[in-house]
C-alpha cells in the first residue's frame, strides 16, 4: 500500500525533490490501579508526512487520510506554500539510491502478546500483591511501529521499532515502592518476580527515619540514573547545541570532566532489538563514544552541523528541517560489581529507587532539580536498615558524574525519549539535596 | 458523520456492550516556527479518526483507528469489545456511571477571523519582524518565534442517546530571546513561555497581543539577565506575577484536585494527591482570600467546551472558596465513588486515539483588592518573580520548586535590582495559607497552557488559568546549594 501511495505522491509532486515519511504505530496499553484494570486501550495510527524541497526551499504537510483526492489537495497546498518559502542554504538534498529494510526480529513471546495476555500478567502481579495486603498500580504496554522513509530519488529505508514495558507499584500503610521491566522481548519477564521485588522493598519501608536536606552519598538504581542522564543527552551532546553555545561541551570538549569510571556510547546499530541504520536525513548511523573514561570527545551530528563544525557526520539527525540531533541509543558501560555487592560495601549511603519530575535550571552546568520517589533507603554497614522521607535535589549533572565512585556490573533497559537506553546502577558521593518533603 | 456513530454504537450493543460511546475527530493544525531570520519549520497536519469506548462484563475497552472508512468499523468495535472482556478479568468494583441527561446539541467556540484564511505571508512576516527586533540586541544569539493554529470538529455519540457536535478554533503566538555569553545562557519569552499565549480565538488574538511592541523590552531583559546575579537563599516575602502564578495554580491546585490521582489510579506514574478523600470539603487549603474557580464556560479558555468527553455539560464551581477546599475535578466513573451524584465534567482526551481521563478544566484565582504598586510598597524585604523557566513538584503535589525567567529584589517597598534564576520553593498548603495580598481585576489575565502532560499513553491537554499577581509571606527563595 505504501509503495502505491509513494508512487502517486512522487508522480503528482511538482517539486524537484519529494520525500514521504510514513508512520504506522500500534500502541496497546493496560493500566491498573487499586488492584483493578481501569484503562485498557489500543490505537492503530497511520500518518504520512510529505516534504518538498526545491531550490533550497522546503515545506511539509502531514495527513492521515490517503485517498486520492486528499493527497492531490495536500500536494497542491504544499506546492503553493513551498513557493512562498525563504531559501535556506543549510538544507541538504534528499537522500538517493539506497534501499534498506531493517530486520523485524521480534521474539515469539512478543508476537503473541495481546490484550488477554496483558490482562493475565496484570492479574498475576495484582494477585501476588493482594496476598501481601498491598495495593497494585501500573501498566503493561506494547508498542509496534514502522517508519518508511522514501524519496523520489530511489531512496527507501524501512525501520521497525517495538517495545514491551511493565511497571508495578505496590502500596501499603508504610509507603510505596515500584519496579519495572522494559525490553524488546518478554523472554526474561516474570510479573510475579517483579511483585516479589516490590514486596521485599515494601517491607523495608516499615522502619522509617526522618532526614533533612544536605549532601549525601547515594546509590541510584538504573531507573533513577537513567532519569538524570536523559537531561545530559537532551541538552549536551548535540552538534546543534554546541554550535549555538548552549552545551557544556563548549568549554569542556576533550577534557576530563567526569569520573574515569564513566564511559557512554551511542549504539544505534545495536545487535539486540531494533537497530537504526540510517537517520532521518538518510545518512548512515554510527556507533559513537560520547564519554570515554570521563572525557567528552564527540558530538552527535548531522549533515549541516558536521560541515559547519568540521566534524564527522555521525548520522543522528532526527529532523531534517530543524536539524535537531540527539544520541539515538545511549548505553553506559557497566562497572565490575553487582548492585548487591555495592550495597554490601556501603555505609551511611542512601539508596534511591526512582527520581521524579526533573527539570533543568541551567543548561551550561546541566543543573537540574527533582524529587526522589518510591523508596529512599538508608544503607548502614552494608545493610539496608531504614527507609527515609523523600528529598528534593538541586544538583549539576556534571558535578554528579564527576563524583561517580562506582557503576554496577548489571545493566538494565530504561525508558529513553526515543526507545530504550542501557544503564547500570551508580554510586555518587556528595549529592546535593535542597529540601525535604513530608512523606 | 453521525451515520458512522450509529453504526458503531449499534454494533457495540449487538456484541454485548452495556454502554458505548464514540468520538470522531477531524482536526487541522498549522505551525510556523522561525529562528534567527529563517523559517526553521513549517507544518500543516490534517488528521481524522475515531475512538470507541465500551463497557462489557464490567470491564472497559477502547480502540481507535486513524481513518473514517466505514468498512473498518466492525474491526475497531470488535477490538474494543475484546479489550473490555480482557479487562474484566481484573476488576474489583462495578462500573457505575454518574447520571447525566442525554443531549443533542451543536456547540462552537467563538472567533472573528478564521486563522486558516489568513495568508501564510502575513503570519510569516509578523514572525520575521519580531525576529529582527530581537536580534538587534547583540547578546541575543537565538531569536525564536512561532504561531500555531488548530481547528477541530468533534462528534460525540453514546448509547444513552447523546449526539453532540463541537467545533473549536485555537490560536496562539509568542517568542523567545536567548542571550548567551561564555558563562551563561538566559532566556526571556513573550507573552508566555512554551510558544506564547493561546486561546480559543481566531487570528484576532495574534493581532491584539502587541508582539512587536514588546520585543525590544524582552530582548534587553534577556541581555540584562546575563549580568544579573542570583539571589542568596533566604526566606522572604514573594510577589508572583500572573504567568508564573498560573503555573503555580496548575501544579499545586489543579493536578492534586484530579480525582483519579486522589483515588490512586495515577499512583504508578504521575503520582497521587495530598488532598485525600478525608479532606474533601474539610481542609484549609489556603488563606481566606484564596478563591479558586473551575470553569469550562470561561470565554475563550483552552479548557472551555460545551460538553466533556463523557457527554457532561460544561460547569463552573469552586475548587477552593475562602481558603476552604470544596470540590475535585471528576468524571462520570469516579464521581459516585466519593458520593457525588453528578460529574463535574472533566473527562477529556487529547486525540481520537486517546481514552478520556480526568483533566483539570480552566482553573482561575479570583482577583483581590490591591493595586500591584500597593503590594510592592507594603513589602520591606522581598522578591518579585515572573516568567516560567523550571518547575518541579513531588508526586503528592506537596514539595515544589520553581525557577522563573526574571526576578527583582524588593527593598523597602520598591523594586530594586534584577535577579537571574529566581527560585522559590515550599509545601503547597503552607504556601497558599501564606497568601496575604492579591491584586485586583485590572491585573487579572488568562494564561493558556498547551503542554499539560498526563496519562499513559501520554496525553497533552490544554487549559487556561486566570489570575492577578499575589503576595506570599515568608517563602524560601534562592537556589539551595548546601
Amino acid at each position: 500500500m505504501i509503495e502505491k501511495i509513494a508512487e502517486k505522491v512522487f508522480k503528482l509532486s511538482k517539486a524537484e525533490q519529494t520525500e514521504i515519511l510514513f508512520y504506522h504505530t500500534v500502541d496497546a496499553l493496560t493500566r491498573f490501579g487499586q488492584n483493578q484494570i481501569t484503562q485498557h486501550v489500543e490505537s492503530d495510527n497511520q500518518n504520512m508526512t510529505i516534504r518538498m524541497l526545491d531550490k533550497k526551499r522546503t515545506a511539509s504537510i502531514s495527513i492521515s487520510n490517503f485517498s486520492d483526492s486528499v493527497i492531490e489537495k495536500a500536494l497542491e497546498q504544499l506546492y503553493n506554500i513551498l513557493n512562498l518559502q525563504i531559501p535556506d542554504e543549510r538544507l541538504s538534498d534528499l537522500p538517493e539510491n539506497t534501499n534498506y529494510k531493517s530486520e523485524l526480529k521480534q521474539s515469539d513471546s512478543f508476537k503473541k502478546l495481546d490484550e488477554s495476555i496483558r490482562s493475565d500478567f496484570v492479574k498475576e502481579s495484582v494477585d501476588y500483591l493482594k496476598k501481601e495486603s498491598s495495593i497494585a498500580a501500573g501498566i503493561c504496554s506494547q508498542t509496534k511501529s514502522t517508519i518508511t522513509h522514501m524519496t523520489n530519488k530511489n531512496y527507501s529505508h524501512i525501520y521497525h521499532d517495538w517495545k514491551f514495558s511493565f511497571s508495578l507499584s505496590a502500596k501499603n500503610d508504610y509507603g510505596i515502592t515500584r519496579e519495572e521491566f522494559n525490553g524488546t522481548t518478554l523472554d526474561n519477564f516474570n510479573p510475579e518476580e517483579l511483585a516479589e521485588k516490590c514486596i521485599t522493598s515494601l517491607k523495608l519501608l516499615k522502619n522509617k527515619k526522618k532526614i533533612s536536606a544536605g549532601k549525601y552519598d547515594i546509590i541510584l538504581t538504573p531507573a533513577a540514573f537513567a532519569e538524570l542522564l536523559i537531561y545530559l543527552f537532551y541538552f549536551s551532546f548535540s552538534a546543534k547545541a554546541y554550535h549555538e553555545k548552549r552545551s557544556f561541551m563548549v568549554n569542556k570538549k576533550g577534557q576530563q570532566i567526569f569520573s574515569p569510571l564513566l564511559t557512554i556510547i551511542d549504539n544505534p546499530r545495536q545487535t539486540e532489538g531494533p537497530a537504526l541504520y540510517y537517520d532521518f536525513e538518510g545518512s548512515p548511523t554510527t556507533n559513537t563514544v560520547l564519554v570515554d573514561k570521563g572525557i567528552c570527545n564527540n558530538l552527535v551530528s548531522n549533515k549541516y552541523y558536521s560541515k559547519i563544525l568540521g566534524i564527522p557526520n555521525t548520522g543522528n539527525c532526527l529532523s531534517p528541517t530543524t536539524l535537531d540531533c540527539y544520541p539515538l541509543r545511549p548505553e553506559v558501560l557497566p562497572g565490575e560489581k553487582s548492585l548487591k555487592t555495592m550495597i554490601k560495601e556501603s555505609d551511611n549511603v542512601l539508596l534511591i529507587n526512582r527520581l521524579h519530575y526533573l527539570n533543568i535550571i541551567d543548561p551550561l552546568s546541566v543543573m537540574v532539580t527533582g524529587m526522589t520517589r518510591d523508596g529512599v533507603f538508608l544503607i548502614e554497614k552494608g545493610q539496608i536498615t531504614k527507609s527515609t522521607n523523600n528529598l528534593r535535589f538541586t544538583e549539576s549533572v556534571l558535578t554528579a558524574l564527576a563524583n561517580i565512585e562506582e557503576l554496577s556490573s548489571d545493566l538494565f533497559e530504561c525508558e529513553y525519549f526515543i526507545g530504550l537506553m542501557k544503564v547500570p546502577a551508580v554510586k555518587i558521593k556528595n549529592f546535593n539535596f535542597s529540601s525535604a518533603t513530608e512523606f | 458523520m453521525f451515520d458512522l456513530c450509529d453504526k458503531v454504537l449499534n454494533y457495540a450493543q449487538l456484541l454485548g456492550a452495556c454502554y458505548a460511546d464514540i468520538r470522531v475527530i477531524i482536526r487541522e493544525t498549522e505551525w510556523l516556527y522561525t529562528k534567527n531570520g529563517k523559517l526553521e519549520s513549517y507544518s500543516i497536519n490534517k488528521e481524522e479518526g475515531y475512538g470507541v469506548r465500551v463497557i462489557v462484563d464490567n470491564g472497559w475497552g477502547f480502540a481507535s483507528i486513524s481513518n473514517l472508512n466505514k468498512e473498518n468499523f466492525e474491526k475497531v468495535v470488535q477490538k474494543a469489545i475484546s479489550i473490555a472482556k480482557a479487562s474484566s478479568k481484573v476488576r474489583r468494583e462495578p462500573i457505575i456511571l454518574a447520571k447525566e441527561p442525554s443531549y443533542q446539541d451543536i456547540w462552537s467556540s467563538t472567533y472573528l477571523i478564521d486563522p486558516f484564511t489568513v495568508p501564510f505571508e502575513t503570519k510569516l512576516n509578523t514572525l520575521l519582524e519580531i525576529d529582527e527586533i530581537l536580534r538587534k540586541e547583540p547578546s541575543v544569539k537565538i531569536a525564536e518565534a512561532e504561531m500555531r493554529f488548530r481547528k477541530e470538529h468533534k462528534y460525540f455519540a453514546s448509547t444513552e442517546g447523546s449526539k453532540i457536535l463541537q467545533t473549536t478554533v485555537v490560536s496562539g503566538a509568542g517568542y523567545e530571546a536567548t542571550a548567551i555569553d561564555e558563562n551563561d545562557v538566559q532566556k526571556r519569552t513573550f507573552p508566555m513561555a512554551f510558544g506564547g499565549q493561546f486561546m480559543q480565538m481566531g487570528y484576532e488574538l495574534i493581532q491584539g497581543l502587541k508582539l512587536k511592541e514588546n520585543a525590544p523590552r524582552i530582548a534587553s531583559e534577556a541581555a540584562a539577565l546575563l549580568k544579573a546575579k542570583e539571589i542568596e537563599p533566604a526566606k522572604r516575602d514573594l510577589i508572583i506575577g500572573s504567568e508564573q502564578l498560573a503555573l503555580q495554580i496548575h501544579e499545586s491546585c489543579g493536578h492534586p484536585s484530579e480525582l483519579d490521582r486522589v483515588l490512586g489510579y495515577e499512583e504508578n506514574y504521575a503520582g497521587s494527591s495530598f488532598i485525600t478523600v478525608d479532606k474533601y470539603k474539610n481542609m484549609h487549603y489556603g488563606s481566606n482570600i484564596v478563591n479558586l474557580v473551575a470553569d469550562s464556560t470561561l470565554p475563550n479558555g483552552l479548557g472551555t467546551f460545551g460538553y466533556d468527553d463523557d457527554g457532561v455539560r460544561a460547569q463552573r464551581y469552586f475548587i477552593v472558596k475562602n481558603g476552604l477546599y470544596q470540590n475535585y475535578f471528576t468524571n462520570r466513573e469516579f464521581a459516585p465513588i466519593i458520593g457525588d451524584e453528578r460529574s463535574h465534567g472533566c473527562n477529556r482526551a487529547d486525540h481520537f486515539s486517546s481514552i478520556p481521563i480526568i483533566r483539570m478544566i480552566n482553573l482561575s484565582l479570583l482577583p483581590g483588592d490591591y493595586e500591584l504598586d500597593e503590594m510592592i510598597a507594603a513589602t520591606e524585604d522581598g522578591l518579585f518573580v515572573d516568567g516560567v523557566k523550571t518547575w518541579s513538584i513531588d508526586q503528592m503535589r506537596l514539595n515544589f520548586q520553581f525557577t522563573c525567567e526574571i526576578g527583582y529584589r524588593i527593598k523597602n517597598g520598591k523594586l530594586s535590582e534584577m535577579v537571574k534564576n529566581p527560585t522559590y520553593q515550599g509545601i503547597t498548603p503552607n504556601f497558599w495559607q501564606s497568601c496575604d495580598m492579591i491584586a485586583n481585576e485590572k491585573y487579572w489575565i488568562p494564561c493558556g497552557v498547551i503542554n499539560c502532560g498526563k496519562g499513559q499513553p501520554g496525553q497533552v491537554m490544554m487549559m487556561t488559568h486566570g489570575c492577578s499577581p499575589a503576595r506570599f509571606k515568608n517563602i524560601m527563595t534562592g537556589i539551595v546549594r548546601n
